[in-house]
């Protein structure tokens, strides 16, 4: 017996099964008595509470996600861009800690690629055409006028819609304006040289004499439409899904 | 708009923070060499996406660091960074049931509360109070090593003094 339980005002003293049924809540009702009447048992069970809150705090500080990958790393390997190697021993981490197949589960579902989006492939760095050059070219401006065509029923003397076409490097677009109670309606299409499908789903700002009149997206047949609010001489702003911007303008 | 489990997690209000973040990130690692292998502006977008959903991430990795330390007194000598594979090969040795490991790896490394426990393994501890009578029984079993009493500032066993 050590010192410590000498003091037992009590005896014999409480056994450290005794202070841990305690600590638990298990103590029967003359353990509880026992503890409540002796001071040194009492210290003795705030001293093994102390040491065991001690050693969780220490043992937790010490080894807190030790051993776990860096989260560049998981972010990495969520999406499918580490070495095999690397991915081998993630997947075995993986196997045991519970937090990093959490985190794993949400990078995938944040990092995944909208279905409506397609994202180009990374390829390698040994490109043909320079980057600069390449960005250039995708934040180019294609522009091209939009010149009146008579449509068949202005043959036939209806001439309430107005109709216009342009060419463009790469393409044609064809548009018409329908006078409606308020404003106009403005449908259109572009038909590309080559299949492109970065146009599809392109944003459209229709101005009508400077002002913003109406928005549109280029569905996947490369068709438009927007009501515009203004009047005056017409300008379409388009940006591809890809960067590259096409300005259409109209004559009043 | 990019959903992330983690971010609610943060209990920030607004995800500024981390977006901000993520910018930081973007421009420390986009140097003239790494950003020549972007082939489009959407991927470096998409890079810039990742950098703001790690920010989150590190984020949420740091608080339970800073509760550690609030909410434990201080042993006295207590060194902060603790060599972790001594202290993994000391647990191995004094506490030899592979549920034992398995239990100190959850709780202390993966700093796991008993209830997550028990609804993570509810064939070995079917309840939260079953996981918190076995903490208690390794760590009394822990307590009793002089080596790890003496890593974590206690004073030998038996001179009452914490």
């Amino acid at each position: 017996m050590t010192q410590q339980t000498d003091w037992c005002k009590f005896p014999p003293a409480l056994s450290e099964d005794d202070l841990a049924a305690a600590l638990a809540g298990d103590a029967a009702d003359a353990l509880t008595a026992h503890l409540a009447a002796c001071p040194s048992c009492a210290r003795r069970l705030e001293t093994l509470r102390r040491e065991l809150s001690v050693l969780d705090g220490g043992l937790r500080a010490g080894m807190f996600r030790q051993g776990c990958p860096d989260v560049d790393a998981l972010a990495d390997y969520a999406a499918g861009g580490l070495k095999l190697d690397a991915e081998i021993g993630i997947d075995h981490h993986l196997s045991t800690c519970l937090r990093c197949s959490t985190e794993v589960s949400w990078l995938r579902e944040a990092l995944a690629a909208p279905a409506t989006q397609t994202q180009p492939a990374r390829r390698p760095a040994q490109a043909t055409e320079p980057f600069e050059r390449r960005l250039v070219r995708q934040l180019q401006r294609i522009a091209g006028t939009l010149r009146p065509i008579q449509l068949q029923h202005a043959l036939r003397g209806e001439t309430s819609t107005r109709a216009f076409s342009a060419d463009f490097p790469g393409g044609q677009a064809f548009m018409e304006l329908t006078p409606r109670d308020a404003g106009q309606r403005l449908t259109g299409q572009l038909i590309f040289d080559e299949d492109d499908a970065a146009w599809q789903g392109a944003f459209i700002q229709i101005f009508a004499n400077g002002a913003l009149a109406a928005t549109a997206l280029i569905d996947d047949m490369f068709e438009f439409a927007g009501d515009l609010t203004g009047d005056g001489p017409i300008t379409l702003n388009v940006t591809a899904m890809d960067g590259r911007q096409l300005e259409l303008g109209v004559g009043s | 708009m990019v959903h992330f489990p983690g971010f609610e997690a943060t209990q920030e209000p607004s995800p500024d923070v981390f977006v901000n973040i993520g910018f930081g990130k973007l421009f420390d690692r986009l140097g003239p060499k790494n950003f020549r292998q972007f082939e489009t502006l959407p991927a470096i977008l998409a890079y810039l996406k990742k950098c703001v959903i790690t920010s989150v991430l590190q984020q949420l990795r740091k608080p339970a660091l800073d509760e550690l330390d609030e909410g434990h007194p201080d042993p006295g000598g207590f060194a902060p960074n603790v060599e972790y594979d001594q202290i993994l090969q000391r647990l191995r040795q004094l506490l030899p049931s592979p549920d034992d490991q398995r239990l100190a790896d959850l709780r202390f490394r993966q700093d796991m509360k008993p209830a997550e426990i028990a609804r993570t393994y509810p064939q070995i501890w079917p309840t939260a109070r079953d996981v918190t009578v076995a903490l208690q029984r390794i760590l009394r079993a822990l307590r009793k090593d002089r080596e790890l009493r003496s890593r974590f500032g206690l004073p030998e066993e038996g001179t009452g003094e914490v």
